[in-house]
């Protein structure tokens, strides 16, 4: 099982890899934000973020500063992916009114505060032995900017089906929204799993249950990265037919 | 909440060649345009001329106005004279990007 669950993990890192450096490239020629923001979003928060804190957290025989580093520069990761993937909640989906502005600057400075908290705190190598302190919390800020995403995103494909009918939208990008209102949605899942276990100190990495819900929902991810980003030819057809066929 | 120049112009021309009030307009073309999933932000002209030409026609018909089909052909007609305010960087525009060649 651990073997199943580093492998699926170990997929999911590497699709978010590939998908963030395309959309990257893809920033880079069109000079957009949105694109940029997805990008560095899913590269530091979903590409770096985890693997750096699973080393500093699991790989003890390394020397104390070394796992203090790294758990720092997964927590910088953390911080700015999150915030991206906030800015772009609010640029794409609601670029006008106050409200989505309040939540974005809410959501960096919670997650600023309990970094801050962390540091003047208990500090990162405890964080690093023990996986306690402030910045146990971020999980949960995290999984609040998922479901953000998830409601956003799962607004318009109800909008993009309605216009699919009426022939206003495009079958493709209709199908890209829901499989990234899906990509949210279990992204949403994992972190709030596991932040109800880190708020009930229950330990969860490396256990059977952790292990589990580590492989499926990577694998979950991992589908939904390439489904929406990288799609194959095959299932692009598929998706035209089935959207010409209920025309 | 802005609303795009296409929304207005709809509107006022739907007050103006049926019996219906200001509100009673408004409202009508607010729900066509949610009927075809689209927002009074951010409705672009091609977007409002399918609405008027699938959408509309029903709606004026469900509120007993008569010849409904004739009154959108008009309001069309003018609509295509009217420069775009809505804006381009819309939520579907990026998602129709994300997916595109990374060179």
């Amino acid at each position: 099982m651990q073997i199943v669950a580093a492998l699926a993990g170990l997929l999911s890192v590497v699709f978010c890899w590939v998908v963030s450096v395309r959309l990257l490239l893809l920033a880079r020629r069109t000079r957009q934000a949105p694109e940029l923001l997805i990008g560095l979003g899913l590269l530091l928060a979903g590409g770096l973020w985890s693997p750096l804190m699973a080393v500093g957290r699991q790989a003890t025989t390394l020397p104390d500063a070394l796992r203090a580093a790294l758990v720092i520069a997964g927590a910088l990761c953390g911080l700015c992916g999150m915030s991206c993937i906030a800015i772009f909640n609010w640029r794409v989906f609601r670029p006008s009114g106050a409200l989505p502005v309040v939540l974005v600057l809410a959501s960096i400075g919670a997650l600023v505060g309990i970094a801050a908290a962390q540091t003047l705190g208990p500090g990162w190598l405890h964080f690093a032995r023990e996986e306690r302190g402030p910045w146990t919390n971020a999980s949960a800020l995290g999984a609040a900017i998922y479901l953000w995403s998830c409601i956003e995103a799962g607004r318009q494909h109800a909008m993009l089906k309605r216009r699919l009918r009426i022939g206003l939208a495009d079958p493709v990008v209709t199908d890209r929204m829901r499989i990234f209102t899906l990509l949210m949605s279990s992204s949403f899942f994992a972190s709030s799993v596991f932040a109800v276990f880190q708020t009930l100190h229950i330990p969860v990495a490396g256990t059977t249950l952790g292990l589990w819900l580590t492989a499926a929902v990577s694998i979950l991810i991992s589908l939904f990265l390439c489904l929406a980003f990288v799609p194959p030819a095959g299932y692009l057809d598929l998706v035209r037919r089935r959207a010409a066929a209920e025309a | 909440m802005s609303e795009s120049r296409a929304f207005t112009l709809v509107c006022s021309e739907l007050e103006q060649l049926t019996r219906m009030t200001r509100l009673e307009a408004r409202g009508t073309v607010r729900l066509a345009l949610k009927e075809a999933g689209l927002t009074v932000d951010a409705v672009r002209n091609a977007e409002m001329l399918v609405v008027l030409k699938k959408v509309m026609p029903q709606e004026l018909a469900s509120r007993g106005v008569a010849s409904g089909e004739e009154i959108c052909r008009t309001i069309a007609a003018k609509l295509a004279g009217v420069a775009d305010s809505a804006p381009d960087q819309t939520p579907e525009a990026v998602f129709g990007r994300l997916a595109g060649e990374a060179r």
